[in-house]
């Protein structure tokens, strides 16, 4: 097997001061070959947004990570200011949930395409422009010219998330970390940007960290997710067979969760029991405490650990996998 | 949050005549203590200055602190203590008739304003906006070139120019409450303007009426300051400390004294006005979204 | 390159991006703020004017006392003054005049009053582009190493500036005047010098007088501007894309932050207006302001209105300034007094 492009292995992450820190991240561990997309998904607070952000070493202050962050063979973590300027520059972009606080709302659109290119690459403002309007037509926004010179309270919520696709994609860059960018979006403008997201990628050949709550939107763009759970990742495995076969009982229950229009139900399954935060977990499974199935042995500490094509954090894993097959069959009858 | 809530928290914690206790962090208390003091001092002269403020003693002027003089005499032999301490109540009443009257005239201007919006707001705001074209000094100097120097016309002309520091917060105030559901219940239930103006409005933009009013307090302090120092208030031998900070002939003979310790209350006593206004403010803001 | 999607996210016709008459409302709204700033401008000149006309004691007895004089001296006097005209004519004539330049003639000196403040409002001006200087240098200064040099650094600038916030400028200069020009000797006690360089030298210790207050003000408003820009997520976009530090600070925390700081830094240069007719007086400038303060002591009112209408004229003007300016560094204003109006 080839280097993948990104590797992350035991990635954990404190922050807080001296006397109290909390656990963010706890041993999270990622791989994504070039080119393919990997979706990360989890509810807010589970530390998803904090890996895409501890990759590119965008931490909070009084952050301290541990564990290796492997970008095309080359330790992130380690690099020197001016080294991870240039990966950032050329190497890894990201996209944000939010548009409106992201882009500088006092400078003009042109201004924001680029920057970049004019302050890192040394391009010439007029290349830069002409390169920003083909970035802008790309990305499907009308009057790229027009858009230049406007400023972004002068554009809707999904015309400004264009415009930072676009920007992302102006430096050609070969990972591209999208943290939830259609969150913030309404529903008909969501299915557009992501059309737009994953049609651009797939033509530059760009691999993608998809970072999203929306587990069916993960499933249809990425080749494979990760479930994230209290700053931990639970289960990885191809995308269809997770969404179709899920092994954790959290996933099993994210996937209840959702409102289907095939599965019609009086009342809508929902997870008992609030999120934690990983701080918050103990030694144990962190999950046990909402988890249906939970019994003794799930209060020791659980490994992540290779079960057929995926990976699992749950001791009960094959027991479940079983039942779940029997109603199935049952079902059928 | 319902805003029913939200917006009855300040009116109980006023409507009772302040019996509510005060919240205040310990910056804020040492500041309340500082301002108790200087007032008490202020109140108290006669009782604790040790000396007639006005009693001159050629023979011992410029004098250095001694045991007699604790912080020397001034350029007539006149005990600077005593002076400091009598000088407090022009320093301080003067601010505080200031802010009392631009109170009174600017809370129901903002009012009127807030409430019936339209040309009612439109003609305030304009004669506020021309009033805020004028710094307060300025009209104060005008006042003093039409009646001649003194407190009064000082004090009168700073009232005014006061007035839309105190109507525009009070305004937005009134703005914030206006729509609130339970000023559109009484209006529906048919409830005099008037009693919903004393039961409802004025408890809910009080708070911050106060806070500004403290604010405005340090503003009045210094104005009031500069036109004694520059000779147009206070008059005659009563001190206050902008006159004395006025020491001129003295400082440029070497003794600085009188004019340091005034401007040293002068600071103190503004910086804790201004950090309780300042506080007030937050803390209303605070209370604002937290709720 | 190009996407099968729907291109046109907006309903025809309602198109986000695009304001019809963008142009024309700007430039209505422009000549609008022009209007009012004109009529500011008049009605203050009518209540300097007023206030005086109606001060107790006509120029007449400011001038002869309780003397006995002929009445044909009174008769001159009065037609020199225009004091038999009817009050909106004098107005105007006083208006027109000072249109012209003509602020009418001092009583105290007997000389037209605008050849006595021409030099005293050059001192003046000049004293007040030494102190804004001085603040604008100082002030974001401070308030931008606060802000990126947090621990000690910050510290020591968030305790200078609390006690100078609350140091009034006439204390600040009677301290400094003691201290630095008669105990120390170091720089002149009085006086506006001749010449450029000693009218400068003059002109500092009252300068750094005008700068404490108003500096450390600018500075703490800086620092709290700038932390708020650093914090905020756009600056995250650009450390994101591998921008240098110093294009970060410059093009997006600075940047920002100076909608803010061009708001309290206009307002210490109105603030700077009254502030140098303290300082002038103290160090004895020759300025407009020691001009005031005894235009005011000799009852001399042409001399008064003239002074106190170019005070509040300049006042006005850079409060406007500022609120035009604040237009330019934040466009979301510009648009939304667009819409508003």
């Amino acid at each position: 097997m080839s280097e993948p492009l990104l590797e992350v292995r035991d990635l954990s992450m404190t922050i807080g001061g001296r006397r109290r820190r909390r656990t963010i991240l706890r041993d999270v561990s990622l791989r994504l070959d070039a080119g393919r997309t990997l979706g990360l998904v989890g509810e807010s607070g589970s530390g998803k947004s904090m890996t895409a952000r501890s990759i590119l070493r965008l931490l909070p202050a009084g952050a301290r990570t541990e564990g290796t962050v492997r970008f095309d063979g080359a330790s992130l973590p380690d690099l020197s200011p001016a080294q991870l300027r240039r990966v950032r520059a050329h190497e890894i972009a990201m996209v944000f949930q939010d548009p409106r606080a992201h882009v500088n709302p006092v400078r003009t659109i042109g201004d924001f395409l680029t920057e970049a290119l004019v302050l890192n690459d040394g391009v010439a403002a007029a290349e830069a422009r002409d390169r920003a309007r083909a970035g802008l037509a790309d990305v499907g926004l009308s009057e790229p010219d027009r858009r230049l010179d406007q400023h972004p309270h002068e554009l809707s919520g999904g015309m400004l998330q264009r415009v930072m696709i676009a920007a992302a994609l102006l430096a050609r860059p070969r990972l591209l970390l999208a943290d939830e960018p259609t969150t913030a979006l309404d529903v008909t403008t969501q299915s557009e940007v992501m059309a737009i997201v994953d049609e651009l990628r797939r033509e530059l050949g760009t691999a993608m960290l998809f970072i999203t709550h929306d587990l069916e939107l993960a499933a249809a763009v990425c080749d494979e997710l990760a479930v994230m759970y209290a700053g931990e990742i639970v289960e990885r495995a191809p995308a269809a067979q997770l969404v179709s076969s899920p092994r954790h009982p959290y996933t099993a229950a994210l996937l209840a969760a959702r409102p289907s229009v095939e599965r019609r139900r009086a009342r809508m399954a929902t997870v008992g029991g609030r999120p934690i935060a990983a701080y918050e977990a103990g030694s144990g499974c962190s999950f046990a405490p909402r988890c249906p199935h939970a019994e003794e042995r799930c209060r020791t500490a659980q490994a992540l650990r290779p079960l057929g094509t995926a990976e699992v954090r749950c001791c009960r894993a094959e027991e479940l996998e079983t039942a779940a097959a029997e109603r199935g069959e049952e079902a059928v009858r | 949050m319902n805003a029913l809530a939200l917006r009855r928290r300040p009116l109980a914690a006023t409507s009772d005549g302040g019996a509510a206790p005060l919240r205040l962090g310990t910056g804020a208390k040492v500041a309340l203590a500082v301002v108790a003091l200087l007032a008490l001092v202020a109140l108290l002269a006669p009782v604790i200055a040790p000396y007639d403020p006005d009693k001159q003693d050629l023979l011992n002027i410029h004098a250095g602190p001694s045991a007699d003089h604790l912080l020397g005499t001034d350029q007539l032999g006149r005990d600077i203590l005593s002076r400091l301490i009598w000088g407090a109540r022009p320093s301080l009443a003067g601010p505080l008739v200031v802010v009392l009257a631009a109170t009174a005239v600017g809370v129901p201007l903002a009012l009127a304003a807030g409430w019936w919006g339209g040309a009612v707001d439109t003609v305030v705001g304009r004669a506020l906006d021309l009033l805020f074209a004028f710094p307060g000094i300025l009209l104060a100097v005008l006042a003093v070139a039409m009646f001649g120097s003194g407190m009064v016309p000082c004090v009168i002309a700073l009232a005014i120019a006061f007035v839309p520091l105190i109507a525009r917060v009070t305004r937005s105030a009134v703005l914030g409450v206006r729509g609130a559901p339970y000023i559109a219940a009484a209006e529906v239930v048919g409830v005099p303007t008037a009693r919903i103006w004393l039961r409802h409005l004025l408890p809910n933009v009080a708070p911050i009426v106060i806070a500004q009013a403290t604010v405005a307090f340090g503003y009045a302090l210094i104005d009031l300051a500069v036109l004694s120092f520059l000779g147009f208030g206070v008059q005659g031998t009563t001190p206050d400390w902008g006159m004395m900070v006025n020491a001129q002939q003295s400082i440029v003979q070497g003794h600085p004294d009188q004019a340091v310790w005034a401007g040293v209350l002068i600071v103190v006593a503004v910086s804790a006005v201004s950090y309780l206004g300042t506080h007030l403010t937050d803390r209303h803001h605070r209370d604002g979204r937290d709720a | 390159m190009t996407v099968n999607v729907e291109r046109n996210l907006s309903p025809p016709g309602v198109d986000l991006g695009r304001f019809p008459s963008r142009g024309r409302a700007r430039a209505l709204a422009l000549a609008r703020h022009l209007g009012g700033l004109v009529a500011l401008l008049l009605a203050s000149s009518v209540v300097v004017f007023l206030s005086l006309q109606l001060a107790p004691g006509s120029p007449e007895s400011v001038l002869f006392g309780q003397q006995q004089v002929p009445d044909a001296v009174r008769e001159a006097v009065r037609a020199r003054y225009h004091l038999d005209d009817p009050v909106p004519l004098q107005y105007l004539n006083w208006l027109a005049g000072v249109l012209q330049g003509d602020f009418g003639v001092s009583i105290a000196y007997q000389q037209p009053v605008s050849t006595r403040i021409g030099d005293a409002a050059a001192t003046t001006v000049l004293l007040a582009g030494y102190a804004l200087v001085l603040i604008l240098l100082v002030g974001v200064g401070l308030g931008a190493l606060a802000a990126l040099r947090p621990g000690r650094v910050d510290g020591l600038v968030t305790l200078l500036t609390g006690v100078a916030v609350a140091t009034p400028t006439f204390v600040a200069a009677t301290l400094l005047l003691s201290y630095f020009a008669v105990e120390l000797g170091w720089f002149p006690v009085y006086g506006p010098g001749t010449g450029l360089l000693d009218r400068l030298w003059h002109l500092t210790l009252p300068a750094v007088a005008l700068t404490i207050w108003a500096a450390s003000f600018v500075a703490r408003v800086t620092r709290a501007a700038m932390r708020e820009q650093l914090a905020g997520e756009h600056v995250e976009t650009a450390r994101a894309r591998g921008l240098a530090e110093r294009h970060v600070i410059r093009r997006h925390v600075f940047r920002n932050a100076l909608v803010p700081i061009t708001t309290v830094a206009g307002l210490q240069a109105a603030g700077l207006i009254v502030g140098t007719v303290v300082v002038d007086q103290i160090f004895q400038l020759g300025g407009l302001g020691q001009l005031l303060v005894t235009a005011v002591n000799q009852s001399d009112f042409p001399m008064v209105q003239a002074i106190c209408l170019l005070l509040v004229c300049a006042f006005v003007l850079v409060n406007t300034g500022v609120d035009l300016l604040y237009r330019v560094l934040d466009p979301r204003l510009r648009a939304a007094a667009g819409a508003r109006r």
